[in-house]
């Protein structure tokens, strides 16, 4: 349990401002930053905003995700070495279902952290590749959420999301890879299709 | 900064590493948009992956380990009918008798700045704090960075040999094991306690810790294909990452 104290109050009361200017700054640049708190921001305001329902709710999140992570970029580094393997549509299909997984986990974390507030904290940015740290502070601990992103021409998009130095992508890729290992693409394919439709 | 056993080693290989991002960037920059995207992560798989010669009886605790949790998961439910700052403490409190063990593997890793941080917090909870309910020590920004004798090992260079689970315990690994038994007889508390004292309390441990946290496991145990692979590689990640801190 923490005190609430003054000086603590005053620190995070400058960081903010410092944050938000910042954050004007980068506007128009598009950085990294930019990028992950436009998002993160965007999503936490859906959440926290009573009038939606929770289907208008959930469509306007996958909007924002659409527009911040590079689906393709996710896939073909989830799929590896598999990817090259698949046909078009079966590349195009797995696309879809793994969008449709991540948004599933990553919503339902962010939902469950919705009171909490979130910190942005560093961009590391390296020729094309980027990651940027937020913490998302809660009474008992503090969560590190990572994001990495790449740069395209236009602009810069994540293409994974590390919790607790967890990365969804390293994550999901192993399990895939174990499972097309025993079931090949279409059984992958199949099971995705089976669980997207189970879980709304 | 903190003092890095491994760093005469990894300057050894500095060279190779700095060619090899050459290498990569190079390739990237030519095909940023390009269909390879992927290559670049197949030299990242290492920290994700480990040796899993058991895996057979490890997926029978896996499933037996899920049972359990899903046994205990409504105390923890039902804890929540406490107000949170009420299991807040409680965490804090067993937070708290573990500190002075951290500090221990702090030194063991020649960590002085979290060795030091890490005796302060005890000392502060301990007394101001009220036992340790309180934690007025991260007000005054001493930040807990736990160690256990697990990330020791993994300091000291000491792989984390082959994938463990453990019944009633969960994921580990041999270095981990044997860190974990090591980080016991660590501590007092664990020799003065009788063994049916020790479980309980463990258990209560862990319930107030489940209760404050956001369903973590569900939510990735449901989003994976198979949680077994899904949460051997998380869990070999985070203790890649923690020990390279």
């Amino acid at each position: 349990m923490r005190f609430p104290r003054l000086a603590t109050l005053l620190i995070r009361l400058a960081a903010y401002m410092l944050l938000s200017l910042s954050f004007q700054a980068n506007a128009q640049s598009g950085s990294p930053m930019d990028t992950v708190q436009t998002t993160v921001n965007a999503i936490l305001e859906i959440l926290r905003d009573p009038s939606l329902t929770e289907e208008t709710a959930r469509d306007q999140m996958r909007v924002e995700i659409g527009k911040a992570f590079d689906a393709r970029a996710m896939s073909q580094s989830v799929l590896s070495t598999n990817w090259r393997q698949a046909s078009e549509t079966q590349q195009g299909e797995f696309q879809d279902l793994f969008m449709q997984t991540l948004e599933n986990t990553y919503m339902g974390r962010l939902e469950a952290y919705t009171n909490e507030t979130v910190e942005f904290r560093d961009e590391d940015i390296s020729n094309t590749r980027s990651t940027v740290d937020t913490v998302i502070v809660t009474a008992n601990n503090d969560i590190p959420i990572n994001y990495k992103l790449r740069q395209r021409s236009d602009g810069w998009f994540v293409y994974d999301v590390e919790v607790e130095n967890v990365s969804m992508v390293s994550s999901y890729r192993e399990t895939y890879r174990s499972v097309v290992r025993r079931d090949g693409m279409d059984g992958l394919l199949s099971q995705m299709r089976e669980r997207a439709s189970s879980q709304p | 900064m903190r003092t890095n056993p491994l760093r005469p080693i990894l300057n050894r290989f500095a060279v190779l590493i700095a060619l090899l991002a050459c290498l990569t960037s190079t390739l990237l920059t030519a095909q940023e948009d390009d269909d390879d995207f992927f290559i670049f992560d197949e030299e990242e798989e290492s920290s994700s992956s480990i040796a899993d010669p058991f895996e057979g009886i490890n997926r029978a605790s896996f499933a037996f380990n899920d049972k359990i949790y899903r046994g205990v998961k409504p105390i923890a439910k039902g804890l929540r009918a406490f107000p949170e700052p009420v299991r807040t403490s409680g965490a804090n409190f067993f937070d708290n008798l573990g500190t002075p063990v951290s500090a221990i593997n702090a030194l063991l890793q020649f960590d002085l700045p979290n060795t030091g941080t890490e005796l302060g917090r005890f000392l502060i909870n301990t007394t101001i704090g009220l036992l340790g309910f309180f934690d007025p020590a991260s007000d005054l920004g001493l930040i807990s960075d736990t160690e256990d004798l697990g990330q020791t090992f993994g300091r000291y260079g000491i792989g984390q040999g082959f994938y463990l689970v453990i019944p009633f315990m969960g994921s580990s690994s041999l270095r981990d094991a044997l860190g974990s038994f090591g980080n016991n007889a660590m501590n007092p508390l664990y020799w003065e306690l009788h063994d049916d004292a020790v479980y309980p309390i463990t258990l209560v441990d862990a319930e107030i810790a489940l209760s404050l946290d956001q369903d973590t496991y569900e939510a990735f145990y449901d989003g994976a294909l198979d949680p077994y692979i899904f949460f051997r590689s998380a869990y070999t990640q985070n203790r890649a990452g923690r020990v390279e801190e």
